[in-house]
């Protein structure tokens, strides 16, 4: 089967993005009365280029207007007066370009950039599977409407051709060989990449002035005659025409990690703000992450500054979430003690780590229905709790949500002490990938004992209402550190001697009594051959 | 009469076959305090406990909220004013993995924190240590719990003299040699009694006193 490709051009895919995307209300932005008329048409509008001061781009208000591609500034403004201006950036247009590839990779398989604003797909692999042209078209041709785009297309047998016909011939559309070539023959030479280079106009200015004209006079001349007269350049081009020599050398890959940016037309100066444009990162997110069917659990979001160094906000969810209104509200809560010490111009959000999702398993009627009582064999999800977790260490930050541990030691400050959770270990899915840092406040005897942490399994702990026999009396409340005692106490008959850490430079001997002092409260106490401590409250 | 029927109206009096039964009580595990609550402790409501810290005030909210524990729920501590010992929680049988200790910056976000842990329908119960309480705060919580079919118990220190909430049950509690003596400062559906005394010494012999001219060995600190 013939090769076939598809020449996707964009126009103006800077200025349409511009209208497009959710989080630019571009309208209000260029001072255009909010309540003009009910149906408020754009104003006229262009994208300058700054190196040549000549139009780049403009919309269908401006083209009304008079106004073309290719003018020079004063020229367009002497034909409009109220034509706002805006500059043209190739790498914001890129940037969106990948976008519309990564989009399009989901319904064709070989997609090509051609920077800054086209796109080659090469779409007769996919006709197989799509059931014939017409039905690609239409499938393709639904994703591309979505975008709200000023679109041209064409199809040819070659990706060169394909390019030359979306130019001179836009919305050509057949894949029968007959047409192609016969639309390939009228082809006029100007469009043709030959227009591009310097030495490719002069080649132009030669043919013309032979009477060539379109591509069809071209190639009826035998190659060796062209040869003798002309470049190599005007060989290649015809190659490339023909497909004897590729045009595509490299295809679209979608990136590993998802990380994307933008960039705020107007500075943004609270936090509260910032909602609309993270909502529209975190549903790219949500697009990327949804057909992946994947997962992440700790997003980056870089805020670029004016004047002033990035600011980085990490955020962790301990369930691994992909929604973007889950994610959104996480981020919500962290912004709210956010305070921006710059306006903002740009953002930047990243996925570090995603993983394949397993199915949540949400019970279907709620989580618990209403009447049940607690102990009436209602469950509650993993999920859920880990959602709660997330919440909560967003809020408060991860070092204020503490989860109890046990340690084998019979020191009390090493055997109770509790720890900022780790959202990620306690998913146990990325143990890998744990964060060192979280363990650094922790004293480093500590860390070592936490190789020997207690194991019950928690079916025996709930189990056993009563408290089991071996388990040594010990208080609720503890005092951080153990601080001179300075009460009364009533001793309680007996008591417990603590002799250990003569392994390491903890050594204690301690000799613990329980004691109740003159407000009723039961105290835990000991005496060392320094005096006597108070360590804790039996709550 | 008019006037009797405008504050029933408002919720000012009541009378007792007016009340509807009293919903799921959870059993406080202590039969004088059961008796003292007819049942238990109301469940998914919030309960207030005017107590000073040590005297085992949490000691008995133990067997309550390790029943509520149950089915893999969460304990979430607010705020408590000290380190909380793991191996107690372990003694009185909590899965300790099952626990959360949450130490907020301030006490809105303590409130907050609250809130959330009640709205989300995986925390059995909620302990907050936190004095000061409006109306208004308390009405969130209270609706909270109800939805997410928590409890939600607050410690409040030592009574102040204002204004009684709106609360399901208000307990005063204050040592005692055996135990720790509740008192029933306000209790929807219920009448002042009389306080009774909770005798832990059954679960925690050590923390009672037997005979108290038997042992009173005392210990003076260094510096006084």
């Amino acid at each position: 089967m013939a090769s076939l490709w598809l020449y996707l051009h964009f126009p103006a895919l800077q200025l349409d993005s511009l209208f497009q995307s959710p989080h630019q209300p571009a309208p209000q932005k260029l001072s255009h009365p909010p309540l003009a008329a009910p149906e408020p048409s754009p104003p006229p509008l262009c994208l300058l280029d700054a190196g040549t001061f000549l139009i780049k781009q403009l919309n269908t208000a401006a083209q009304q207007q008079g106004i073309k591609a290719g003018m020079t500034l004063s020229m367009a403004s002497a034909l409009c007066h109220d034509l706002q201006v805006l500059p043209y950036q190739a790498e914001q247009e890129l940037q969106y370009l990948q976008q519309i590839a990564a989009l399009l990779y989901q319904i064709s398989a070989d997609i090509a950039l051609d920077p800054p604003c086209a796109l080659w797909l090469r779409i007769e692999p996919m006709l197989a599977l799509y059931g014939g042209l017409a039905a690609y078209l239409g499938t393709l041709s639904q994703h591309i409407t979505a975008l709200q785009l000023q679109t041209r297309m064409a199809v040819a047998h070659s990706a060169a051709a394909a390019q030359l016909l979306c130019f001179s011939q836009p919305g050509f559309v057949s894949d029968d060989p007959a047409l192609i070539t016969a639309a390939l023959h009228h082809c006029p030479l100007h469009h043709c990449q030959l227009q591009s280079t310097g030495s490719g106009q002069k080649i132009l200015q030669q043919l013309q002035a032979m009477g060539i004209n379109s591509l069809g006079q071209l190639l009826a001349i035998p190659r060796s005659e062209l040869s003798r007269r002309f470049s190599a350049e005007v060989i290649i081009i015809l190659d490339q025409l023909t497909g004897d020599r590729p045009t595509v050398s490299q295809f679209y890959q979608p990136p590993e990690q998802f990380c994307q940016s933008l960039e705020l037309l107007y500075q943004l100066e609270h936090s509260q703000q910032l909602q609309a444009p993270l909502g529209y990162l975190l549903q790219l997110l949500q697009n990327y992450l949804q057909l992946r069917d994947q997962h992440c659990y700790q997003l980056q979001l870089r805020l670029e500054l004016r004047d002033h160094p990035p600011l980085v906000l990490s955020l962790q969810s301990a369930c691994g979430e992909y929604q973007q209104g889950r994610w959104l509200t996480l981020f919500q809560l962290k912004l709210q003690q956010l305070k921006l010490p710059a306006p903002l111009l740009k953002m930047q959000l990243s996925a570090g780590q995603t993983t394949a999702r397993d199915g949540d398993n949400l019970l279907l009627f709620g989580a618990r229905s209403q009447g049940a009582t607690a102990d009436a064999g209602t469950t509650v999800t993993k999920a859920e709790v880990l959602r709660l977790r997330s919440l909560l260490a967003a809020k408060l930050g991860a070092e204020r949500v503490q989860q109890p541990q046990l340690f084998a030691d019979h020191r009390p400050e090493l055997a109770n002490a509790a720890h900022g959770s780790d959202l990620i270990t306690g998913v146990g899915a990325l143990a890998a990938n744990v964060q060192q840092h979280q363990s650094n406040h922790i004293p480093s005897d500590l860390q070592q004992l936490r190789q020997n942490r207690l194991y019950l399994p928690p079916q025996l702990q709930a189990a056993n209402p009563s408290p089991p026999v071996t388990l040594p009396l010990r208080p609720g409340m503890l005092l951080a550190r153990p601080v001179p005692l300075r009460m009364q106490l009533q001793l309680q008959p007996g008591l417990e001697r603590i002799q250990t850490g003569w392994w390491d430079q903890n050594q204690v001997q301690r000799d613990y009594y329980i004691g109740r002092n003159n407000q009723g409260q039961w105290c835990w106490a000991f005496k060392n051959t320094s005096g006597w401590y108070l360590q804790g409250y039996f709550a | 009469m008019s006037t009797v029927s405008e504050l029933k109206a408002s919720g000012h009096i009541w009378s007792l076959h007016d009340q509807a039964s009293p919903g799921t009580v959870l059993s406080t595990g202590f039969a004088e305090l059961d008796q003292l609550l007819a049942g238990g402790f109301p469940a998914h409501t919030v309960i207030e406990l005017h107590s000073p810290i040590g005297i085992g005030e949490l000691r008995l909210l133990l067997p309550c909220l390790t029943r509520s524990q149950a089915s893999s729920q969460l304990l979430v501590l607010i705020n408590p004013p000290m380190l909380i010992g793991s191996q107690m929680l372990q003694a009185a049988g909590l899965a300790v993995e099952q626990v959360l200790v949450l130490q907020p910056a301030s006490a809105q976000d303590a409130l907050w924190a609250a809130e959330q842990c009640l709205k989300s329908g995986c925390c059995g119960s909620v302990v907050l240590w936190q004095s000061t309480l409006s109306i208004a705060q308390l009405k969130r919580l209270q609706l909270c719990a109800q939805h997410g079919m928590a409890s939600l118990f607050i410690f409040r220190g030592q009574q102040q003299s204002q204004l009684l909430l709106p609360i399901a049950l208000s307990l005063q509690v204050s040592p005692a040699l055996q135990g720790v003596k509740v008192q029933v400062l306000k209790r929807r559906g219920g009448w002042p009694m009389a306080p009774v005394l909770v005798d832990m010494t059954a679960r925690w012999p050590r923390l009672a006193v037997q005979n108290a001219a038997a042992n009173s060995a005392l210990v003076l600190s260094h510096s006084a």
